[in-house]
């Protein structure tokens, strides 16, 4: 059992241990000169120092007193810092080292990392040395001498990077709320993007510095106990850092906040009775990652079966956070379940969910349950309906010849929808139901050619033409899509609402019979009971987890989580959670 | 340096201080009356050369002497390490204090050839 989960079964949990930061290096490389007073370091400082991600090797020092004899350390030798080991740079005991800091462009701030008791003087200003340091600089080159306080001991300069690179623990963090959200409503259902702001003290004034920081920064946060933390969400700065009475707030959006930046054009879906499922995976998975999303982690896609029923499926042109919201909730179709979940730590899956956590009702705040009308018919006004087919031409028509150039890019609009594109004279070609773009492999070139014609006078008449070589002909086989249906209703038949859509595609995906997108029949299965509560939190949960609810009455209900609200603030820990009844 | 008493019951929660390194070099320079740096301060760093010097001491000078030993000497940075180090180094003290005193003994009782505590062989 994890620790995590050994707290969260007792009545009084300890303090979760908090973890955060910002990291908010430009890509700029620093050089380091004139430095004098560091009788023991790396041999290559200049790249060692500007490497924070090298880890420090620890050596047989003899400062204070002394080293362990655990392993941990080793003998120095004179060396250059790798990628395995650095040792940076330190001063005698009680010792001063100098250095100048160079950069390519100007910087607005160094973050320097140190160990030992000691001042960094910088441009004229001594600061405390607390271990990581920002030193405000507005300069390309600055002096840093490093002094230590201690007689018994060095400073140790470990990195010195550009730009602002912070990290809190709990002795430093006011508080931490993160908004993780998902949306799991039947009528109107969104992108959801998650957010964090953190709140935190920071001892010296840097708000002019940390007021530079660019948009999209990264902002990480973990959080559990030693040797159980959860895993590392990663958000992006969404708005200015400030700084007030040495609090510094910082506010964060998880990367799917590009879904709604990123628009698609029209895009085909080709797919067979036996590669459906696979086919709108994989398909869901490049809108995901065409956004700029990296994945943290995501299942195999499905396998393909044998079923050869050709059928083509048109999105419209639409913004990311559109298209992967609705297939994420159009596809449900007995354990295959497309499911995208960002909130900091980015993961697709095709799998039907199951219960993951267990919540007592004993251990929450009150719980309040409401419940929306059902819906009873699922509408369309679209010229196409709420079903529509997509019918396949199997001729290829010629759209256009182009007259082209090796090595340049073309597109052309064909001016319709399309289930298959090609060109010819090509490389690197891309296609949506719509257009398509390449580069040309060869020059199109021309020649005069010279025809005779015998008029009926019995004339001999010459016609000079041009014949091209090497063209670019862009062909087409056309798509034309049949309306289905306008409606569907609930079977059996209830007493309900009718819900109106507007379909983001034309066509459909089947698996061998079975229809998989778009799945409006799904959502009369979803339950229209939702609820909330306040509970103690964990921060391993995500939006669309599945959890077994433990009710005061002794039963059990699966639920689904909709949105988690997790504070850290005052010592202690709260989430508020709302889900849905059911496997949404 | 005069020789002081090696410790031997070193444990991975112990720390290495400077006087533990002149105690380690120092002894090591007694027993092989050779110059290792044994003047080590707060502001010295130990180095994997004066280690290995403390090493190849310790092995020319037990083999000189005819010294085995079950300890193996290694550049590790651990409890273990310095124990056997500094049982090597108590260990060699003591076989050649033991063939000083034999040549003392012998050269006392004539033909006689020591061979312990109060026992010659004639």
């Amino acid at each position: 059992m994890s620790l995590i989960d050994t707290n969260n079964a007792k009545q009084i949990r300890p303090p979760f241990l908090i973890s955060c930061g910002i990291a908010a290096r430009p890509n700029i490389n620093l050089s380091f000169s004139n430095i004098t007073g560091f009788p023991i370091g790396d041999t290559n400082p200049s790249s060692s120092l500007d490497s924070e991600e090298w880890p420090i090797k620890a050596i047989a020092d003899l400062q204070g007193d002394g080293f362990p004899l655990d392993g941990s350390c080793s003998f120095y030798a004179s060396a250059a810092g790798s990628e395995d080991g650095k040792i940076g740079l330190m001063t005698h005991i009680g010792g001063t080292g100098s250095l100048t800091v160079s950069a390519s462009s100007e910087i607005p701030a160094l973050t320097i990392y140190t160990r030992g008791e000691g001042t960094i003087t910088a441009g004229g200003v001594s600061y405390e040395a607390r271990g990581v340091n920002v030193i405000p600089v507005n300069s390309t080159s600055i002096s840093v001498t490093f002094t230590s306080t201690d007689a018994t001991a060095r400073m140790e300069v470990q990195s010195i990077i550009p730009g602002i690179n912070l990290s809190w623990d709990n002795d430093s963090i006011i508080s931490i709320e993160l908004n993780l959200r998902s949306d799991l409503s039947i009528e109107n259902s969104q992108w959801a993007v998650s957010e964090i702001e953190i709140q935190a003290y920071y001892a010296d004034d840097i708000s002019e510095a940390v007021s530079t920081i660019a948009d999209n920064v990264p902002i990480w946060y973990t959080c559990g106990y030693t040797g159980d933390m959860s895993p590392d969400r990663r958000f992006y700065l969404s708005e200015p850092v400030t700084m007030k009475d040495n609090i510094i707030t910082i506010k964060g959006r998880d990367a799917s906040g590009a879904f709604i930046k990123t628009t698609n054009a029209a895009q085909i879906l080709n797919t067979t009775s036996g590669s459906g499922k696979y086919d709108l995976y994989v398909k869901l998975m490049h809108f995901i990652q065409d956004a700029g999303i990296t994945l943290r982690s995501k299942e195999s896609a499905p396998a393909k079966t044998s079923g050869s029923v050709e059928r083509s499926l048109i999105f419209k042109a639409n913004t990311s956070d559109v298209i992967i919201q609705n297939i994420i909730n159009l596809s449900h179709t007995g354990s295959y379940w497309p499911t995208f979940v960002d909130a900091g730590i980015p993961k697709l899956t095709h799998s039907k969910p199951t219960s993951k956590w267990d919540i007592y009702e004993a251990d929450c705040g009150d719980v309040r349950q409401a419940a929306a009308r059902n819906v009873s018919r699922i509408a369309s006004h679209d010229e196409y309906g709420l079903h529509s087919r997509i019918v396949r031409d199997n001729t290829a028509q010629e759209i256009v010849r182009r007259h082209v150039t090796a090595d340049t890019r073309y597109s052309q609009n064909a001016g319709g929808y399309y289930w298959k594109l090609s060109v010819s004279n090509a490389k690197d070609i891309s296609v949506t139901a719509e257009s398509i773009w390449w580069t040309a492999i060869l020059n199109t070139t021309s020649f005069g050619v010279i025809g005779y014609e015998i008029t009926t006078d019995g004339e001999i008449v010459e016609h000079e033409s041009t014949i091209y070589q090497n063209e670019s002909v862009v062909k087409g086989k056309a798509a034309s899509i049949i309306k289905l249906l306008s409606s569907i209703i609930a079977s059996p038949k209830r007493a309900g609402m009718t819900m109106v859509v507007d379909p983001i595609a034309y066509g459909q995906v089947f698996t061998e019979s079975v229809l998989l997108y778009p799945n409006y029949n799904y959502l009369f299965n979803r339950s229209n009971i939702t609820g909330s509560f306040i509970w103690k939190g964990d921060p391993r949960m995500q939006p669309r987890d599945v959890f077994t609810f433990h009710r005061l009455d002794g039963t059990t209900q699966t639920c689904t989580i909709e949105t988690i609200r997790l504070k850290h603030k005052e010592g202690g820990t709260q989430a508020e959670i709302t889900y849905r009844l059911g496997v949404c | 340096m005069a020789w002081i008493t090696p410790k031997t019951d070193w444990l991975e929660t112990d720390r290495c201080t400077y006087e533990d390194m002149n105690r380690i070099a120092g002894n090591v320079n007694e027993i092989c009356s050779i110059s290792l740096k044994a003047n080590y301060t707060q502001d010295d760093v130990v180095t994997l050369t004066e280690c290995q010097n403390i090493i190849i001491a310790l092995e020319t000078m037990a083999e000189l002497a005819g010294y085995t030993s079950d300890e193996t000497l290694t550049e590790l940075v651990t409890a273990d390490s310095y124990n056997a180090v500094e049982s090597f180094t108590l260990g060699l003290k003591t076989w050649i204090d033991l063939l000083l005193r034999q040549t003392s003994a012998a050269i006392y009782s004539g033909d006689g050839f020591y061979v312990g505590e109060d026992k010659y062989l004639r």
